[in-house]
């Protein structure tokens, strides 16, 4: 190799874009710890409840040790495993819908990477990874919503997505940097109603896009 | 570790070796926009991670292995597309660097093939040894210098053409 590569590669950036500020880092970093802790703790939480109930088998309710005789309430399952499986193994996974998108089809527009189904069963393309999802986050008459956080094609993005009482579905999504959860959320019933946010990015609504919905 | 402390160095580090680890996104990846939300990802998982990464010293290694295998994962993906999830690019993105603005090299490391591309930003820019580079992308070390080899022979082909 007879050229710097390294000296030539370090001159060759000039004009780069701005970065995002650092406080807006920080805040994603906090959100992504906080929810790690609360993934940690319920599953925490699941085990503990487990090795009690599992305790109350081998004991049995007879054995004249028990003190209190109300039944052992299990935590609900939407928050006592590690979110990404539990909610993840939540959706099932249509063959038909990951083929739908072919490589380098999709450049010129977004598209969700879940969808009601028309008996309205939720799915979700191959590989995509729900870190976060919440269901009905906002009432729509005779049909459903769903507002979830996932991996897709190499970037998390929070999403929405609606199924009318006529079966029409429709998806937004958003980015998580510079987002709280809560503006998000706040924010989801003025999406239904038509709102986009702030084209801009950071202060106030989030900036919201529409998304294709393809036909799973 | 307190908060204050960890958000501190965490700010320091940030602030220190982003526009780096940013730089290395785009030569992988080639796109600004793409580069912002792999190191945005990087950052967060750096975050929740922080402090036992940088108990043992390995805060930019870290980062730049996650920006290498997110994008790995992002190219084994069946139904890959170049802006994928972007809602940025129907949005006033930030200006990138226009095309007849960039760099013949930079130009020419896109058009190599992406593990080439890795192999050659690890080895040749970042510094990295065979073995680690091998290790960096879950190759062996005799795929890592065949990548290399054919990498710096189409660089240095497309260079002179350009400037001839």
């Amino acid at each position: 190799m007879n050229f710097d590569l390294k000296s030539q590669l370090d001159a060759s950036f000039s004009d780069e874009p701005p970065h995002l500020p650092l406080e807006q880092r920080l805040a994603a970093g906090r959100t992504a710890l906080r929810r790690r802790r609360f993934a940690v703790s319920g599953a925490a939480v699941a085990a503990a409840a487990v090795v009690a109930i599992g305790v109350s088998a081998v004991l049995g309710p007879d054995d004249g040790r028990r003190s209190d005789p109300s039944p052992v309430e299990p935590p609900t399952t939407q928050t006592s495993q590690p979110a990404e499986v539990a909610l993840t193994a939540a959706i099932p996974v249509d063959p038909d819908f990951m083929s739908w998108c072919a490589p380098r089809t999709c450049d010129a527009y977004t598209v969700s990477p879940v969808t009601f189904t028309a008996d309205g069963t939720l799915v979700r393309l191959e590989d995509v990874v729900v870190f976060d999802r919440t269901d009905d986050p906002v009432p729509v008459p005779g049909g459903h919503s769903v507002a979830i956080e996932a991996r897709f094609a190499g970037s998390v993005m929070w999403w929405l997505v609606w199924q009318d009482a006529d079966g029409q579905v429709t998806a937004r999504m958003t980015n998580p940097a510079g987002t709280h959860p809560e503006e998000w959320y706040d924010f989801l019933p003025q999406i239904v109603g038509g709102a986009t946010g702030n084209p801009d990015g950071p202060g106030g609504a989030p900036a919201v896009v529409p998304v294709e919905v393809p036909s799973p | 570790m307190r908060r204050e402390q960890r958000e501190a160095a965490y700010t320091d580090f940030v602030a220190a070796r982003q526009t780096h680890l940013r730089r290395v996104a785009y030569a992988i990846c080639g796109d600004w926009t793409q580069a912002d939300d792999l190191l945005q990802t990087a950052l967060v998982k750096l975050y929740v991670a922080w402090p036992r990464v940088q108990r043992d010293g390995r805060e930019e290694a870290y980062v730049r292995q996650i920006l290498v295998r997110a994008n790995i994962d992002e190219h084994r993906r069946p139904w890959h597309r170049e802006s994928a999830g972007l809602p940025r690019t129907e949005q006033a993105a930030p200006a990138p660097t226009s095309p007849e603005d960039r760099s013949v090299l930079l130009d020419a490391l896109q058009d190599l093939p992406v593990m080439q591309r890795k192999t050659v930003v690890l080895r040749h820019w970042l510094g990295l040894s065979v073995e680690e580079t091998a290790t960096e992308l879950g190759i062996s070390t005799g795929t890592v210098k065949s990548h290399t080899s054919r990498a710096l022979a189409s660089l240095q082909g497309t260079l002179t053409t350009e400037g001839s």
